[in-house]
């Protein structure tokens, strides 16, 4: 069940690291590579199935099957880097955040070469739950502090 | 049993016994840097050498990588404990404090009275001596490896120099917030680096690693440092769903 992928209160800790990556660029020149494979000056977004969350350091990886009928399998595998699991930690996520076969939508920095995948930037669950993401080549992901983000 | 003056006052010190570590601050458990380093360098510029401040901010704005060389590096203090982004931990044992990091860095710093060696080896953690005032903890660090990359693993990063000094004053101002004020003075830099780093309890500490970028970086090849996206899907993928 999602919903129990939380703990029941939403800590101090958490509000202020969510609201901090609300606030401040991701610095992407910073980090331990440079995401010049992915395209920060556009976010796209697209709606499938969770296949499977790689949870592993440095980058976490969350994969979606996304419908396609003209695919051999009738479906597309996307691929999304994501930030490390300790800065995901503190925004909240967890390594079961995303349950296998549930439907998500996900906000990303597309790969520059085409390919059916790129930079977490966001998604949501169906029931209108926001889970932010870390890192990447574009501003940080701006969680509205009113959304229905994890009570 | 005849004990020394000096061993007396060693005894003395806080922290110095088990029994002393209870009248220590509650640091236990994983601490994470509020905000990424990265928004904290972009926002407070560290006050590099002219001719360095220019080549830094150049590299850093050109994107060019630089992989190879940074490619798994092990971590280094130049100021920072943490590695790029990873949560820090505390170990408090009689006359010392060992902070650990999830990148791997282990510092040892003695708080049993002992100054500073005057002829100290180089390394990648440096040489680091504690005294409590208080609460607080105050660390010095001499030693650091002169090729230790400032102010963090970066691409544009710059080796730090002979002369690399850090001073630390680490405390709690409620017991969910811990600061860290670092101070460096190195040969690159112009003037003393001063910064207050507002740490966090994590609280979801179970689930914390070790981050080396050796494992499972789809980012970089490990062969060439080049960057890349690799989508090699992971040998445990569900099939499709059914429709």
């Amino acid at each position: 069940m999602i919903a129990s992928c939380f703990g029941l209160g939403r800590r101090l800790s958490v509000s202020i690291a969510l609201f901090t990556a609300a606030m401040i660029p991701s610095g992407a020149a910073w980090a331990h590579h440079s995401y010049a494979m992915f395209d920060g000056t556009k976010t796209v977004s697209v709606s499938g199935t969770v296949a499977k969350v790689e949870w592993a350091n440095p980058h976490v990886y969350v994969w979606i099957y996304v419908r396609n009928t003209s695919a051999p399998s009738g479906y597309d595998l996307y691929a999304f880097e994501n930030g490390s699991t300790g800065v995901l930690s503190r925004l909240g996520w967890s390594k079961s955040t995303f349950t296998i076969g549930e439907q998500v939508t996900v906000e990303y920095w597309p790969l520059k070469d085409g390919r059916t995948g790129g930079h977490f930037v966001k998604a949501t669950h169906v029931d209108g739950r926001v889970e932010a993401g870390a890192g990447g080549p574009g501003p940080a992901t701006v969680v509205p502090r009113e959304s229905p983000v994890r009570k | 049993m005849i004990t020394t003056a000096g061993a007396q006052e060693k005894t003395a010190l806080p922290g110095a016994t088990y029994e002393s570590i209870k009248t220590l601050p509650d640091w236990s458990g994983w601490w994470g840097l509020e905000g990424p380093l990265s928004a904290e360098f972009q926002r407070v510029r560290p006050p590099l050498k002219p001719q360095l401040m220019e080549s830094f901010y150049k590299t850093l704005a050109s994107d060019v990588g630089g992989f190879r060389d940074l490619y798994c590096r092990p971590n280094e203090f130049t100021g920072y404990s943490g590695g790029f982004v990873e949560s820090i931990e505390f170990l408090f044992t009689p006359a010392r404090v060992t902070l650990t990091s999830e990148s791997g860095l282990i510092r040892r710093i003695y708080t049993d009275g002992r100054s500073l060696p005057k002829d100290v080896d180089f390394t990648t953690t440096g040489t680091s001596v504690g005294h409590w005032e208080g609460q607080t903890l105050v660390v010095e660090t001499v030693g650091i490896d002169p090729k230790a990359l400032y102010p963090q693993l970066t691409p544009a990063a710059i080796a730090i120099g002979r002369n690399a000094q850090v001073t630390e004053r680490i405390f709690l101002s409620n017991p969910e917030t811990l600061h860290e004020v670092t101070t460096v003075a190195p040969d690159i830099l112009a003037a003393p680096d001063k910064r207050t780093r507002v740490y966090s309890r994590v609280h979801r500490s179970a689930a914390l690693q070790i981050s080396f970028c050796a494992n499972h970086d789809r980012a970089v090849d490990p062969r060439t440092g080049k960057q890349r996206f690799d989508m090699t899907p992971p040998p445990d993928l569900p099939p499709p769903p059914a429709h």
